[in-house]
């Protein structure tokens, strides 16, 4: 009896039977990073049926969450070939620059913007089209446009794309009225029906909100006001609410926003008061306010890279500022130990570093190649997108 | 729970294996393998061999110390069983690895089934499909147009 089943003969057989069955094969796939299994589908038939197995899909994105394994730059005003830049992040210890990443070799030939980056999805623009484009797979769909689109202009799109809860995204489409007073439309698209629905009634909101630069957190999509209160859409239940604005501490009070966005489900905002270092501000889970996380001291920062400072002391003693820009708060996802784990991304002349506000630890992330010498470039000339890799369709 | 109390009261069990080796191991050990625990429950006679047909003697007795092991996993934390599994693992060559896949593929062990895959997946991290078709003896099955249309979905043709 023992005989009649194939029993492996040489050592290169188990391999072999192993490589060859969809079972087995799938549970080693399941274990990979995305652009792993991107990756390997290119290695036979079998290999690749079963990376577009739906159901493995679905099963690699459920034990897979969306990992953070870079960050996508954009320089403005260089040549179109050299706009954009992508770094590696293996870890806090690993980084490199410029890796090849074919996404953004695409975004070079052809100008594709990133508008926003959402859990491994990313919402990008092409002339005057919006792709949905997952980096990783290099897949890209074109959205259609709502129908207001034509006759109304465009005002903002927002991603938001949560695979905990499901893996089809929606986009939302703030449409404003132009009048006296402001006016805006909520439509939301989903790819799940490709159909656009208009959302709720017209709704006034003062000028001071930009809906451009969505932040979508917790099933919401968030929106700075210049006081550094929230509007946010709830997208399932399609309704609007907004948040208080961070306490003041001295009635005139600057609070010139310097990042607003979120890190494993907590939204952030730095802003520059008490010049010149920064608060770093996390919203409360129940919304009922921005709590104040910590003082970010960038006078530790700039002993150790000094260019930030080279033009600190040309300027009078109110006025000063360190040429520092935060692109970025990242919590570490593992560990739940409060603010330790939360660093910032900030970018100095010529480089990009990782700041940890609490233990004031530093690291140099990228050298840039714009050179830091140059006095006419500083920092405010990129913006940054973050990488996560997912193999979840679009 | 029971371990301490019962097992001298625990049954043995003799495995035995495609090259004809014989196990005895005490019966909470072997039912670790779901399909042993069902071939238990077709048995009429506990006390001949059950036969582990594809499983050679030196793999099933890797196997049998990994579910002794997780047979009294009570009198060790969590921890020091991931350390334990961590050094069995890496103990192992490439090949022994191979074969405890298939051995607990075919026995239904899932502790050391996901164990095992998440070594072989650890390996192949970053490996090029050229290299894992060369390792595993996987044959290219794509035509040559196939192939150039996987490798033409990649530079971003974007319809205009």
């Amino acid at each position: 009896m023992a005989n009649i089943k194939k029993q492996p003969s040489n050592p290169t057989d188990a391999g072999e039977v192993i490589a060859s069955n969809y079972d087995l094969t799938s549970q080693i796939l399941l274990r990979l990073p995305s652009r792993s299994v991107d990756n390997l589908r290119h290695t036979s038939k079998q290999w690749c049926s079963i990376s577009s197995d739906p159901y493995f899909i679905t099963s690699h994105i459920r034990d897979n969450p969306p990992l953070l394994s870079g960050f996508f730059l954009h320089y403005f005003e260089r040549p179109r070939a050299l706009s954009h830049e992508y770094v590696a992040v293996e870890s806090i210890e690993k980084t490199t620059v410029g890796s090849s990443l074919q996404f953004v070799e695409a975004q070079n030939s052809l100008d594709l913007h990133i508008l926003q980056s959402c859990n491994g999805l990313l919402l990008c623009s092409l002339d005057t089209k919006y792709y949905i484009c997952n980096p990783t797979t290099l897949q890209r769909k074109q959205i259609p446009l709502p129908k207001s689109w034509l006759t109304f202009g465009t005002y903002a799109l927002n991603l938001a794309y949560d695979p905990k809860q499901s893996r089809h995204y929606k986009v939302v489409y703030v449409r404003k009225f132009y009048g006296l007073q402001p006016k805006y439309q909520i439509e939301v698209y989903s790819s799940e029906t490709g159909y656009w629905n208009t959302s709720g009634e017209p709704f006034i909101e003062e000028n001071d909100i930009d809906f451009k630069h969505g932040v979508f957190c917790k099933g919401a999509i968030h929106w700075l006001k210049q006081t550094s209160s929230c509007l946010y859409f709830d997208i399932n239940q399609g309704c609007l609410k907004s948040t208080p604005e961070p306490p003041r501490t001295k009635q005139f009070d600057t609070t010139e926003c310097e990042y607003f966005g979120q890190s494993n489900g907590h939204l952030y905002l730095v802003v520059r008061r008490h010049l010149p270092n920064f608060m770093l501000y996390q919203m409360e889970d129940d919304y009922s306010g921005w709590s104040l996380k910590c003082v970010v001291d960038l006078d530790v920062l700039a002993t150790n890279f000094p260019s930030m400072a080279r033009n600190f002391y040309n300027t009078s003693v109110f006025s000063r500022i360190y040429e520092c820009n935060v692109l970025c708060v990242v919590e570490n996802g593992n560990e739940v130990d409060e603010i330790g784990h939360v660093n910032l991304v900030v970018s100095i002349p010529g480089e990009i570093l990782y700041f940890n506000p609490l233990t004031k630890a530093s690291k140099k992330i990228a050298q840039l190649r714009i050179s830091p010498f140059d006095e006419s470039v500083w920092f405010r000339d990129f913006i940054l997108h973050e990488y996560f890799e997912t193999i979840c369709p679009v | 729970m029971a371990s301490t109390s019962t097992s001298t009261l625990s049954r043995k069990l003799i495995l035995k294996s495609s090259d004809g080796e014989k196990f005895e191991v005490d019966e909470n050990v072997a039912m670790q393998s779901q399909t042993i625990k069902h071939m238990i429950e077709d048995l009429d006679d506990i006390n001949s061999p059950i036969p582990v047909s594809i499983v050679t003697g030196t793999i099933l007795s890797k196997v049998i110390e990994y579910c002794k092991k997780h047979a009294t996993e009570d009198s060790d934390s969590d921890e020091q069983l991931k350390q334990w599994d961590k050094e069995y693992a890496n103990n192992m060559d490439l090949n022994t690895l191979y074969y405890l896949l298939l051995a607990a593929n075919y026995m239904e062990i899932k502790g050391l089934l996901e164990l095992i895959t998440q070594c072989v997946a650890d390996m192949i991290k970053g490996k090029s499909p050229e290299e894992i078709r060369a390792h595993f003896n996987i044959k290219n099955d794509f035509t040559p147009q196939e192939e150039a249309n996987i490798r033409n979905e990649n530079p971003w043709a974007f319809e205009n």
